[in-house]
């Protein structure tokens, strides 16, 4: 055998030796087929060379495929489509007939200046259904075409799969009635720094404040996209703002930055969660949408479905081009609802691309219940995603802060933080030169350096800021903290911005005479490599408040984590925080599925 | 009946290949080894047989497809025994090369070049990964799609009638494109072979085809007879298989991994006509030498370049160029030999381009009226959509895109960057870098001169960004290879 070995190894590799690897390989993926009913390292490839034909369109993998799919099985030869990406139609639907948004033939359909004669230009073309792809090609959004599928008399949708929409365009204009909701009026919150593509899990964006429902505050919003400390921030923000009528008027403004998201979206609290106001389904088969948008920009509408258990999903119903040339363009856009859909957030976003500036008009939703039967959407594999029960706001950690100033005024900025050493950095960006794309010229004047000591207790730190007209301010920790409040003062008033707490679980002291020795255990899932901070404030009776700083530690996916310490003596009530800053990717957040804590008995 | 059509198809490739490379032998260039010729015929085979299939369409239309099969074959088949001899020499040759290679393989060699066999290994479990994604996909891609479903009407019709497709067929097909027609023959020429179906399952024949001509193209310019080097080699594949745009395109079934290998093989070859009548050793002067039948073949090649799709017009600039300001003939029979080389290609490439003209008055039409309707206003979309809206990002994310976005081109420009600093004058005294370099200035000098009077063309599309990416994998693999000398030469000393 040792000789054996010695010679496999002296001589040279022979083809042999290659095809016996091979087969060995080929065997032992065979018996793991045979023993577990799968295959170890490929798919078997018979399978994948047998269905890439007949079951492709079945192939949940192929993007939108399911549409096509339902559309071989249930229209006829005899339906007519009129189509925004023909590539599919053209190779796996080739038996049906259809008009070709590229086609020449309906060139003049682009010079219709209204919806009512694009309605009907397509209807005497016998069209009865409308393709468009997981994008709106210009073809679509630059026509009477948008207007139409935007409304419910028209359209509507009828079939979704991985954003690739089938509309049914109805015979006659069908009668619908706009129904109010809580749940579109409760106002815009302002969300800035979710980056591209994080639409489809909204667990990723930073959890809005409270505070920045545009209502009675004039001022609202305002943050930066900031999971990634030191990786590139830049001045994003919007705001919305009352007109003189009392409307919202949205104002979105970004950098050249390709990637962070400036967005508005109704209803209060985090966007994974249902907003306030539940609708009646048996009514309401979906939600229409119109505002004006002027400027110079990439607009994309969302839509967030929420069934009466907390499940999710979303999905772009619309996206366009805003151009300074064409004036105040008007946007209609309309989704229907998924038939387990009790709730629904709109989401208006810059869609992340390139720098520019939106100003966006008495944005509108209706709830749509049409006169006669309710339509169905029919929803294909976009199943709606349940949040885990114990599923705490997955928040990032904030370093950073903006605001944005009308006039000349005095803005009192105080920081506060327990626990650790902070250090903060303000400047100013003078939003000077509007004409020229570039929208911001920044400056590093009237910046502030302040150092924290380190400390058990509580610090605050206050300083007046003069700014000018239309000035961003910009607010940045310069170094890694692990917890920090804010104070604002505005016009003297003390305004709490925002907290950060992970975890929330108080707890009473069963026995508090003596310093305990604790342990606190967490077991969550984070991303790769990163430090998962804890600390632990307390409250004394009669009011003192301490905090013990715990300190970081290194975990990476699902984890596990403890630390021990010292509880001090004579504490009625503590409350465990936990945090996060992950230094190699700017992905995912925590998700915290239990935590809990030890304290010894003294005996 | 699957398995005898793919057979059939293969068998009909390796006809046409053995049949140029016959051609090749008899005339002895571009190589005077008949591996040598097998291996750079074996990218003009589909593309020779989509060529004749393009002529027999236009001229003799109509008739059933078995005409189309044997006539082709045919005349493959009748220049192979013609040509005999060559093809016992070339086969015997290559299937010398062939076995030899498996004896190569010990672990002497492997310890010895440690770096070599890494490089050639890892290069290798790319090329069997994407080899098994090429057969395992079904066709997605939008473009792919629609040539595919264009070339259904024109095997149904077998003629040219419908090309380009305007106006829309009673369905509502429609598809304008006016490249050269040769992706869409190499398909209707697969579909003959399955006998009135038209799926995707043979299609993906073509792309592996090349995709093997590619690498072994990529591996025979980086050995260099002069200076044979497996790391060099070995980069060389790698680093083409490591470019993640250009695999996804080969497993989407895009055309582009198909014109851009024909586009270096144009260089290739007109590299080799340097070196034939101007650098090699040899009994004549450069000035005496005979120069016809390698211009002839030179300009075949680069006329099959220029077929395989409107950016193959670009090909015959370069490689005239290239042969015109490297030479070291008379003017006169620089002249000369540009001319013989420019009318050959002319005569294969050309058709396309002047139908064009005479249809639209421009050689290359790439444009649809809707994007031209002014209310539609494409040309905007297309800038915010590919983050083209100002100036700075159209230098950033279209001009130096190579350099902006790795996840699509990989590394291998910034190797070719920085080792091209590094050793600029190794890779200048490298004849075929300078071809290859003549091929990458004229394209960025497009590249710029367009985008300068705001044309986007060039610059819209990452795909076309990619046509001299295999100058830039060669420049880099040579400078790769170089510092791994130079680091070698370190250590020693």
């Amino acid at each position: 055998m040792k000789q054996f070995w010695k010679e496999f190894v002296a001589n040279r590799v022979t083809v042999y030796q290659i095809v016996a690897i091979i087969l060995a390989a080929l065997a032992v993926q065979g018996t793991a087929r045979q023993a577990l009913g799968r295959t170890l390292l490929f798919t078997h490839f018979s399978e994948v060379w047998g269905q890439r034909e007949d079951g492709v369109l079945a192939n949940r993998g192929f993007p939108g495929s399911t549409v096509f799919e339902w559309a071989l099985n249930n229209t006829s030869p005899d339906d007519r489509f009129l189509i925004y990406r023909q590539a599919e139609f053209a190779y796996y639907l080739d038996d049906r007939r259809w008009i070709y948004d590229f086609d020449p033939k309906i060139l003049d359909f682009y010079d219709l200046d209204e919806s009512d004669a694009a309605y009907q230009y397509m209807l005497d073309r016998d069209v009865n259904y409308v393709f468009v792809p997981n994008y709106m090609p210009s073809t679509l959004y630059n026509s009477q075409m948008a207007s139409v599928l935007g409304d419910p008399a028209y359209a509507n949708e009828l079939v979704i799969a991985d954003g690739f929409r089938m509309f049914q365009l109805h015979e006659t204009p069908r009668p619908w009635n706009c129904v109010d909701s809580e749940m579109l009026n409760g106002g815009f919150q302002t969300m800035v720094g979710a980056r591209l593509g994080y639409e489809n899990r909204g667990g990723d964006f930073l959890v809005p404040d409270d505070a920045s429902i545009v209502g009675s505050s004039s001022y609202a919003l305002l943050r930066t996209a900031d999971a990634n400390p030191g990786g590139g921030m830049r001045p994003i923000g919007g705001r919305a703002v009352p007109d003189e009528n009392g409307d919202p008027e949205l104002y979105m403004i970004w950098d050249r930055n390709d990637r962070d998201r400036v967005a508005f979206v109704t209803g209060e609290g985090q966007i994974s969660q249902p907003p306030n106001g539940e609708f009646d389904r048996n009514e309401i088969s979906g939600v229409q949408i119109e505002l004006t948008a002027q400027g110079i920009g990439y607009l994309e509408i969302w839509i967030y479905e929420f069934t009466a258990d907390g499940a999710w999903n979303s999905r772009r119903i619309f996206d366009t081009v805003i151009q300074e040339e064409r004036g105040e363009t008007t946007v209609h856009a309309q989704a229907s609802f998924q038939p387990t859909t009790t709730s629904a957030r709109i989401y208006i976003s810059n869609g992340g691309f390139a720098s520019g500036e939106l100003r966006l008009g008495s944005p509108n939703a209706c709830l749509v219940a049409y006169e006669d039967d309710r339509p169905d959407a029919i929803v294909l594999n976009t199943g709606m995603e349940i949040p885990a029960d114990d599923r705490l706001p997955d928040d990032r950690f904030s370093l950073s802060q903006e605001w944005f100033t009308r006039e000349d005024e005095t803005v009192h900025l105080a920081f506060g933080t327990r626990c650790h050493r902070l250090s903060v950095f303000c400047r100013q960006i003078d939003e000077t030169d509007r004409g020229a794309l570039l929208l911001m010229h920044r400056s590093a004047q009237g910046g502030l350096d302040v150092t924290f000591p380190d400390s058990g207790g509580f610090q605050l730190f206050t300083a007046p800021v003069e700014t000018g007209p239309r000035t961003w301010l910009e607010c940045r920790a310069s170094q890694r903290i692990w917890l920090l409040e804010r104070f604002p003062f505005r016009d003297g008033t003390l305004v709490q911005l925002e907290r950060r707490i992970l975890g929330n679980m108080i707890s009473n002291n069963p026995d508090r005479h003596d310093t305990r020795r604790a342990r606190l255990h967490l077991d969550a899932t984070v991303p790769y490599n990163s430090n998962v901070i804890a600390m632990v404030h307390w409250d004394r009776p009669g009011g003192g408040r301490g905090c013990t700083w715990l300190g970081p530690q290194i975990a990476s996916d699902q984890t596990r984590l403890s630390w021990e310490f010292d509880l001090p003596a004579n504490v009625d009530r503590f409350e465990p925080i936990f945090s996060y800053d992950n230094q190699l990717s700017n992905s995912g957040g925590i998700r915290i599925s239990r935590a809990h804590l030890e304290i010894e008995n003294q005996d | 009946m699957i398995a005898i059509s793919l057979i059939g198809l293969i068998f009909s490739y390796f006809l046409a290949t053995t049949a140029f490379a016959c051609v090749f032998h008899k005339l002895r260039f571009p190589a005077r080894s008949g591996a040598a010729n097998f291996l750079l015929a074996w990218l003009l085979g589909p593309m020779g047989v989509a060529w004749v299939l393009w002529v027999l369409l236009r001229f003799l239309p109509g008739l059933p497809p078995a005409v189309y099969m044997s006539a082709i074959m045919g005349v493959a088949a009748l220049t192979i025994i013609l040509l005999r001899e060559r093809a016992q020499e070339i086969l015997g040759e290559t299937w010398r090369y062939l076995s030899a290679l498996p004896d190569l393989v010990t672990w002497e060699n492997i310890r010895s070049n440690l770096l070599g066999s890494g490089l050639l290994l890892g290069a290798a479990i790319l090329f069997l990964v994407t080899a098994f994604n090429i057969l395992a996909m079904p066709i997605m891609a939008s473009d792919p799609l629609e040539y595919a479903s264009l070339s259904r009407v024109l095997a149904a019709d077998r003629s040219l009638d419908n090309y380009p497709l305007d106006p829309s067929l009673d369905t509502g097909f429609y598809a304008r494109s006016a490249h050269p027609p040769a992706f869409h023959m190499m398909i209707v020429w697969a579909y003959f072979f399955e006998g009135g179906e038209t799926s995707s399952r043979l299609l993906r024949i073509i792309q592996l085809h090349y995709l093997i001509g590619s690498c072994a193209l990529m591996a025979f310019v980086c050995h260099r007879e002069n200076a044979p080097s497996v790391v060099r080699m070995g980069f060389g594949v790698l680093f083409l298989l490591g470019t993640p745009f250009y695999i996804a395109l080969v497993t989407s079934f895009h055309i582009d991994p198909i014109r851009i290998p024909l586009m270096f093989l144009g260089m290739v070859v007109t590299h080799r006509l340097l070196m034939r009548l101007d650098y090699e050793g040899g009994d004549t002067e450069p000035n005496k030498r005979p120069f016809i039948i390698p211009a002839l073949i030179t300009g075949l090649v680069v006329g099959l370049g220029m077929f395989a799709h409107s950016i193959g017009l670009l090909l015959l600039p370069f490689a005239q160029s290239a042969y015109f300001f490297v030479c070291k003939q008379s003017f006169i029979r620089r002249c000369l030999i540009c001319t013989v080389l420019g009318l050959t290609a002319l005569f294969i490439g050309a058709g396309q381009f002047v139908q064009n003209t005479v249809d639209y008055g421009v050689p290359l039409h790439d444009s649809e009226p809707v994007w031209e309707h002014e209310e539609v206003d494409h040309k905007t979309d297309v800038r915010f959509r590919r983050d083209l809206v100002h100036f700075e990002q159209r230098v950033t994310n279209g001009l130096l895109v190579w350099f902006s976005r790795a996840e699509l081109y990989g590394q291998v420009h910034w190797f070719a960057l920085i080792f091209g600093l590094i050793f600029w004058r190794s890779i200048w005294n490298d004849l075929q870098s300078r071809v290859y370099a003549m091929g990458m200035l004229l394209f960025y000098a497009l590249a710029v001169l367009t985008m300068s009077i705001g044309v986007d063309m060039v610059i819209k599309n990452i795909r076309y960004m990619l046509t001299v990416m295999p100058f830039v994998v060669y420049v880099a693999a040579t400078g790769a290879a170089r510092a791994h000398e130079a680091v070698l030469e370190r250590v020693r000393r």
